[in-house]
C-alpha cells in the first residue's frame, strides 16, 4: 500500500512595531510603499540593525514549541536573484537557527501524537509582488517584515494530521500574541512537502513541495489531491520528479511551477553586517516568567468546568471570544455562558456586524440573564427575544423582562389557581386523562400557557398539573 | 590548483540572471579563480572546531534596537531611483514563474 509522508514549513509574520532590521513601521494595512527606508530598498551603504523585540518574540515561540534555544547565533545571506529582493540576498539564519529540535502535540482520535520540529529561524520578508498582464508591481511595505520560519520533520501521515498541526501552530502563536496568524491575508504561510512510498519501504519517495495554500482546510485539500496524483503516477510505473507545485484554489488542484533548485544554489554565507547575538539564561527566564496562558491549559480547564468539546474549541479558536469568556466564567454558570457565547451572542454580533467592544451587554445584565435561564425564570425562547436588546441597546434586565411580559410565573399559588380553573373548564379532557390518553395533559398544558400568555414556568406547571389530575 | 570551468562560470552567471559573451566567460573564469585562490588561503588556516569564527569585522556583539519606529522615506523618494513606476508601485518586467 502507498502511504504519504508530510513535512510542513510555516512562515509567520511577527507583529513587532517596526521591521526586523530597519525602523520602518511594520503595518500590513498601510497604503502602498509608505513604510519603507533605504535599507528596505536594499540601497548600497545601508546597514541592518536587529530589532530586539523580534528576538523576544522568537524566544516565546521557541519556548511554546519546546525548542532548544541557540545561545550564540548569527545571520546568513541566502543569495538569489528575484525582483522582490533588491539586495540580491535574504537575511536569514541557516547555520544557527534560534530554535532547534522542538515538538508540538496534536490529538488524533483521542491519542496524542508528537510532531517534531527540526528548526525555527528568524528572517526578513521580501517585498510583495503583484503580477499584472504587462508587468510585476512591487510594494516594499512588506520588505523587511520579521518572519519566523518553523520547519517540521516529516512526521505527518495524513491530511488530517497536517491540518491539526497547522491549526495547533496557529492557535499557539495567536495566544502568544506575536502574530495575527491570518492565513488568508498571508501573515501565516504554509508550504507542504509531500512524498508517497510503499508502506513497507524504508526509503521515502521523491518529495514535491506545494506552495500558495491559502487556508487550513486547503492544506487538507492540497494534500489529498497530491496523494492521489502521486499514487496514480507510481501505480502506472512512472517516476515522480522533485518539483515545486502551486495550489490553485479555483480548481482545487496543484500545478507544476518549477523544478526544484538545489540548496547549494543559494550560496549561503554568514551575514557580515550583523555581529553575533547571545541569548542568556536570564533573558530566557524573564520571558518564561511572562508567558501567557497557552490554549492547552485553557482546554483542560474548560473541560473541568463542564464545557462540551465543540464549545471548548470554538471559544479557544477565537482569542476575542476567549477573552470574553475569561472575564465572566467565574461569575455565572459557565456552561450556560459558553452555550450563549458560541450560539446566540456571536450570531447576534455577526448579524449586526459588531465586535465585543461594540456591544452593550453589561456584566450585571449578562449575569442576571444567565441566572434567569438557569433558574427557569425565563425560558430559552424568551431569552432569544431579550438577548438582542441587551446586546444592541443595553438597559436593565429586570425592567426589560417586566416590560416585555417575559417574566415566568413560578409562584405556586398563582399557578395552582390557573390550573384549577382550566381543569374545571375542560371536563372532557379530564375524562380523557382518566381513560389514559396522554395528549389530554398536553392539551391542558397548552390551555394554561395560553391563559398565562406563555409566562407559566413550564416545568413547575407540568408537575403541578399532574398532581392535580392525579387527585381527581 | 584546478581552474574554474566555463560551465561553472555559466552556472554562476545563470544564478545572477546574467548573459555573458564567450570572451567574458573566459575573463571571469580567471578572475573568479583568483578570488577562490585567495579564499583557499583563509580556508587553509587551522582553527579548532569550538572556536567561534569571526563573521563580522567587529567585536561589539549584541547590538540591537528596541522596536522603535521612525518615519520612512517619502513616496517620491522611494520611487525616485526606479527605472519604471506605475502609480504608487515600482514596476519590473513581468515575472512568469511565480
Amino acid at each position: 500500500m502507498l502511504v504519504p509522508t508530510i513535512g510542513i514549513e510555516v512562515h509567520v509574520e511577527l507583529k513587532s512595531k517596526g521591521k526586523v532590521f530597519s525602523k520602518a513601521e511594520n503595518n500590513f494595512n498601510a497604503s502602498t510603499n509608505t513604510n519603507v527606508t533605504v535599507l528596505d530598498l536594499g540601497y548600497p551603504g545601508t546597514l541592518p540593525n536587529l530589532n530586539k523585540e523580534v528576538v523576544n518574540m522568537a524566544i516565546k515561540a521557541c519556548l511554546a514549541f519546546n525548542c532548544n534555544i541557540t545561545r550564540s547565533m548569527h545571520f546568513d545571506r541566502k543569495n538569489y536573484f528575484y525582483p522582490d529582493l533588491p539586495k540580491g540576498y535574504q537575511i536569514t539564519q541557516q547555520k544557527t537557527p534560534i530554535g532547534t529540535d522542538g515538538y508540538v502535540e496534536i490529538d488524533i482520535n483521542g491519542e496524542k501524537k508528537r510532531i517534531r520540529l527540526e528548526r525555527m529561524h528568524i528572517e526578513e520578508d521580501t517585498c510583495k509582488s503583484i503580477h499584472t498582464e504587462k508587468a510585476t508591481l512591487l510594494n516594499f511595505n512588506r520588505a523587511g517584515v520579521p518572519l519566523i520560519e518553523i520547519v517540521s520533520r516529516p512526521d505527518m501521515k495524513s491530511a488530517e494530521e497536517a491540518m491539526k498541526y497547522v491549526e495547533k501552530l496557529r492557535e499557539t502563536l495567536l495566544y502568544l500574541g506575536i502574530s495575527d496568524v491570518k492565513i488568508e491575508e498571508g501573515s501565516m504561510r504554509c508550504d507542504v512537502n509531500i512524498s508517497v512510498a510503499e508502506e513497507s519501504s524504508t526509503l521515502l519517495g521523491t518529495k514535491v513541495e506545494i506552495k500558495n495554500i491559502g487556508s487550513i482546510s486547503n492544506v487538507g485539500v492540497a494534500i489529498n489531491y497530491e496523494i492521489k496524483r502521486q499514487s496514480e503516477i507510481l501505480e502506472k510505473g512512472d517516476i515522480i520528479h522533485e518539483e515545486t507545485r502551486r495550489f490553485n484554489d479555483k480548481t482545487m488542484s496543484t500545478i507544476a511551477m518549477r523544478s526544484k533548485e538545489t540548496g547549494n544554489d543559494y550560496r549561503y554565507f554568514p551575514e557580515p553586517d550583523l555581529p553575533y547575538f547571545h541569548i542568556s539564561d536570564e533573558w530566557i527566564k524573564e520571558i518564561e516568567d511572562s508567558m501567557p496562558i497557552m490554549p492547552e491549559v485553557l482546554r483542560s480547564e474548560y473541560e473541568s468546568l463542564g464545557l462540551n468539546e465543540k464549545n471548548r474549541n470554538t471559544i479557544i479558536a477565537s482569542k476575542a471570544m476567549c477573552e470574553f469568556f475569561e472575564i465572566y466564567k467565574n461569575d455565572m454558570n459557565p456552561i450556560i455562558l459558553s452555550n450563549l457565547l458560541t450560539g446566540d451572542i456571536i450570531s447576534i454580533m455577526n448579524k449586526n456586524d459588531l465586535d465585543f467592544g461594540d456591544i452593550h451587554l453589561t456584566r450585571e445584565n449578562l449575569k442576571s440573564f444567565v441566572n434567569a435561564l438557569e433558574t427557569g425564570k425565563i425560558s430559552s425562547k424568551q431569552g432569544k427575544e431579550i438577548l438582542p436588546i441587551l446586546i444592541n441597546k443595553g438597559g436593565n434586565f429586570e425592567e426589560l423582562i417586566k416590560e416585555l411580559g417575559c417574566e415566568q410565573i413560578s409562584d405556586e399559588a398563582s399557578l395552582l389557581e390557573m390550573i384549577k380553573k382550566i381543569i374545571s373548564e375542560n371536563p372532557d379532557s379530564v375524562e380523557d386523562f382518566k381513560n389514559g390518553k396522554d395528549r389530554a395533559v398536553k392539551y391542558l398544558m397548552g390551555q394554561i400557557m395560553k391563559v398565562s400568555k406563555g409566562q407559566a414556568n413550564p416545568v413547575l406547571t407540568g408537575n403541578l398539573l399532574e398532581k392535580e389530575l392525579q387527585k381527581l | 590548483m584546478q581552474g574554474l570551468s566555463i560551465e561553472e562560470v555559466i552556472h554562476v552567471a545563470d544564478l545572477a540572471n546574467l548573459t555573458l559573451t564567450e570572451e567574458e566567460k573566459k575573463k571571469f573564469a580567471c578572475q573568479l579563480q583568483d578570488i577562490l585562490s585567495d579564499i583557499d588561503k583563509i580556508v587553509a588556516i587551522d582553527i579548532k572546531e569550538e572556536q567561534e569564527i569571526l563573521i563580522a569585522p567587529t567585536e561589539n556583539y549584541d547590538i540591537y534596537h528596541n522596536d522603535e519606529v521612525e518615519g520612512g522615506l517619502e513616496m517620491k523618494d522611494i520611487l525616485k531611483n526606479a527605472n519604471k513606476t506605475s502609480g504608487d508601485y515600482i514596476t519590473v518586467p513581468k515575472v512568469l514563474d511565480e
